[in-house]
C-alpha cells in the first residue's frame, strides 16, 4: 500500500468517525432527557367541631394560594403536588392545625430529612385552592407564587415577596404586602392599606373609610375610590386617582420623582393645596404662596381637604361638581 | 462526559430530574470546564428568573395556527422530488465529511513530525484547585434564601429613603432634625427586636412608610414643619 492511499484511507476513516460522533450527539435533546413530573391531586374537606372557624392563616412558599368564600362552614382544600419524581414528591408537606380557638393554619413545607438528592425550587410545586367561609378572616403568605382572594367579608391580611396578589371582592379591613410582586385590588368594601417597593398597585372601586397605599419604586392607579380619607404615596412611579370626594374628607397624594393625576368628583367645599415642577388645579382662581399653589373650591361647612406634592413631577387636579 | 453532552444534560440536571450516576459525571465535568461551569451558573440563573415571572397565557388560536402551519409544510415535501429530498438530508454532513479530511491530514503530519510526549494529567489545572461545580440549591436551602431577600430588599429600600432624605435634611430645623432621628432610632429598634418572618416586615414596612412620608411630605409625617 502506497503512502498516498494510506493517506486517503485514514481520511475516509476520521470523516466517518467525525460523522457518526457528531451523529450521536445531534439527537434533539428533548425526546432523550425528558424532565418527569410527578403530579399529586387531593381533596380535603374540614368541617367545623363546635366552634365555627373564625380565622384562617395560609403559608405557602412553594407555589400559589388561591382563597375563595363561600356560603357554607366547612373548608374545602384542593392540593396540588409538582415534582420530578416521587421520593420528592414525599418531601413535599402540606400540614393543617385546628386550633380551639376557631383558627385554622394550613402550611407547607419541604421534608429536609433523609435526602440524598437535592430537589431544585423550580421542579417543586405546591398550590393550594381553599373555598372557606366568607365569614372568616383571613392571613396569607405566599413568596413567588401568586396569591388570589375573592369573596371574603370579614378582610384579612396579605403578604408576597415577588409573587402578585390580586384581590377582590372582599369587605373588611384588607392589608396587602408585597416586595416585587404587581397588587392589584379591586370591589374593596373596607379600609384598605396596600404596600410594596419595588411594584406597582392597581386598584378599583374601593369603597372603605381609608384607603392608604404606598409603593417605592412603582405606580400607583386608582380607579372609582370613594373614600373618607386617601393617602397615596411613592418614591418614583406616577399616581393616578380618579374617585369620588367625601364630605369633610382628605386626599393626600405624594410623591418624590412621580408624576400626579388627580380627577374627583364632589360636593361641598374643598381646599386644595399642590406642589410639583408644574401646578395644574383646573382653575385660574389660584394662588401661589412660599411655592404652593392653592385653591378653594365649591361651597360648605364642611371642607375637604386635598393636599398633592411632587418634587421632581408635575401635578394635574380636575374636579368635576 | 464531553461538552456537548454536558450541555444536553445540564437542564435536567438543574432541574434535579437527571440521575445520580449522570449527575456525578456533569458535576466532575463542571468542576473542570469553566465554560460549561459559566453556562450552567448562567442557566440556573434565568431558570430562577423565569420561574419569577407571572405565567402567560396563549392566545386561542396559538396551537391551531402552529398545527395550520406544520400541515402546510408537510403538503409543500410531499410535492418535492426524491433526489432534491435525499440531497438535502445530506447536504448539512458535507462539511463536516471534509473537516473529518482535513483533521485526519493534520494528526498523521503531527505524528509524522513530533516525537511521542509523556502523558499528563490533561484535566489538571497547575497551582489551582477544582473548582466547585455550581449544585443545585435545595428547595429548602432556596426557602431560606428567599426568606433573607425579602429583609435585604427592605434593607436596600431603607438605604435609599435615608439617602435621599440625607439629601434635604441639611434645610431642615434642628428641632425637627432631631425628632427625626430620634423617630428612625425608634423605628430601627423595632426592626432589630423582630424576629424574622411577618413580625420583622411590619417593622420594616413601618420604618419605610415614615421614611417615604418624611421624603415626600415632610410636615405631615410628623404633624410639624421641618
Amino acid at each position: 500500500m502506497t503512502r498516498a492511499a494510506l493517506l486517503v484511507g485514514l481520511g475516509v476513516w476520521a470523516a466517518a468517525a467525525v460523522s457518526a460522533g457528531d451523529e450521536a450527539r445531534a439527537q434533539p435533546s428533548p425526546p432523550e432527557t425528558p424532565i418527569p413530573t410527578v403530579v399529586e391531586r387531593s381533596r380535603l374537606e374540614v368541617a367545623p367541631a363546635g366552634r365555627a372557624f373564625v380565622n384562617l392563616s395560609v403559608e405557602n412558599a412553594l407555589g400559589d394560594v388561591s382563597i375563595e368564600g363561600h356560603d357554607g362552614t366547612a373548608l374545602v382544600i384542593e392540593t396540588r403536588k409538582r415534582a420530578p419524581d416521587d421520593a420528592s414528591l414525599d418531601r413535599l408537606r402540606v400540614s393543617l392545625v385546628p386550633g380551639l380557638d376557631g383558627s385554622v393554619r394550613i402550611s407547607t413545607a419541604v421534608d429536609t430529612t433523609g435526602t440524598d438528592r437535592a430537589l431544585s425550587k423550580s421542579a417543586a410545586r405546591i398550590d393550594l385552592v381553599i373555598r372557606a367561609p366568607r365569614d372568616l378572616r383571613f392571613a396569607a403568605r405566599v413568596g413567588s407564587g401568586q396569591l388570589e382572594v375573592s369573596g371574603m367579608d370579614a378582610g384579612g391580611d396579605v403578604d408576597a415577596a415577588s409573587g402578585t396578589i390580586t384581590m377582590r371582592n372582599i369587605g373588611g379591613a384588607t392589608n396587602a404586602r408585597s416586595i416585587s410582586g404587581a397588587v392589584t385590588l379591586s370591589e374593596m368594601f373596607g379600609p384598605v392599606d396596600a404596600q410594596t417597593i419595588n411594584a406597582p398597585v392597581k386598584l378599583d372601586t374601593i369603597a372603605g373609610e381609608s384607603l392608604v397605599t404606598s409603593a417605592h419604586r412603582g405606580a400607583i392607579l386608582a380607579r372609582r375610590v370613594r373614600a373618607r380619607r386617601i393617602e397615596l404615596m411613592t418614591t418614583t412611579g406616577d399616581v393616578e386617582l380618579e374617585g369620588e370626594l367625601a364630605l369633610a374628607g382628605k386626599v393626600v397624594v405624594s410623591s418624590l420623582r412621580g408624576n400626579i393625576t388627580v380627577r374627583l368628583r364632589g360636593r361641598g367645599a374643598m381646599a386644595v393645596r399642590a406642589m410639583g415642577q408644574k401646578v395644574d388645579l383646573g382653575t385660574t382662581k389660584t394662588r401661589v404662596v412660599k411655592g404652593v399653589t392653592m385653591a378653594e373650591l365649591g361651597s360648605g361647612d364642611e371642607i375637604a381637604g386635598i393636599d398633592l406634592r411632587t418634587r421632581h413631577g408635575v401635578v394635574a387636579f380636575a374636579v368635576n361638581f | 462526559m464531553n461538552c456537548a453532552t454536558c450541555q444536553r444534560l445540564l437542564s435536567a440536571y438543574l432541574d434535579g430530574a437527571l440521575g445520580d450516576r449522570d449527575a456525578s459525571a456533569l458535576r466532575g465535568h463542571l468542576r473542570t470546564c469553566e465554560a460549561c461551569r459559566a453556562q450552567a451558573a448562567l442557566e440556573a440563573s434565568v431558570i430562577d428568573t423565569l420561574h419569577q415571572l407571572p405565567p402567560v397565557e396563549p392566545p386561542p388560536g396559538l396551537w391551531l395556527a402552529v398545527r395550520e402551519q406544520l400541515a402546510q409544510e408537510e403538503i409543500a415535501d410531499a410535492g418535492v422530488p426524491w433526489h432534491r429530498r435525499l440531497a438535502r438530508s445530506l447536504a448539512p454532513w458535507a462539511p463536516r465529511a471534509l473537516g473529518g479530511v482535513a483533521l485526519a491530514a493534520a494528526a498523521l503530519a503531527l505524528w509524522h513530525s513530533r516525537a511521542p510526549e509523556p502523558r499528563g494529567e490533561a484535566l489538571a489545572i497547575e497551582g489551582e484547585a477544582p473548582r466547585a461545580a455550581p449544585a443545585i440549591v435545595d428547595v429548602s436551602l432556596a426557602l431560606v434564601e428567599e426568606s433573607s431577600m425579602i429583609d435585604s430588599s427592605y434593607r436596600d429600600a431603607v438605604s435609599e429613603l435615608v439617602a435621599l432624605i440625607g439629601e434635604t435634611r441639611v434645610e431642615w430645623q434642628p428641632s425637627y432634625t432631631e425628632k427625626y432621628d430620634a423617630r428612625v432610632v425608634e423605628l430601627r429598634a423595632q426592626v432589630d427586636a423582630a424576629a424574622s418572618g411577618p413580625a420583622r416586615e411590619r417593622a420594616w414596612q413601618e420604618l419605610m412608610r415614615f421614611l417615604q412620608a418624611t421624603l415626600t411630605r415632610p410636615e405631615l409625617a410628623m404633624e410639624v414643619a421641618p
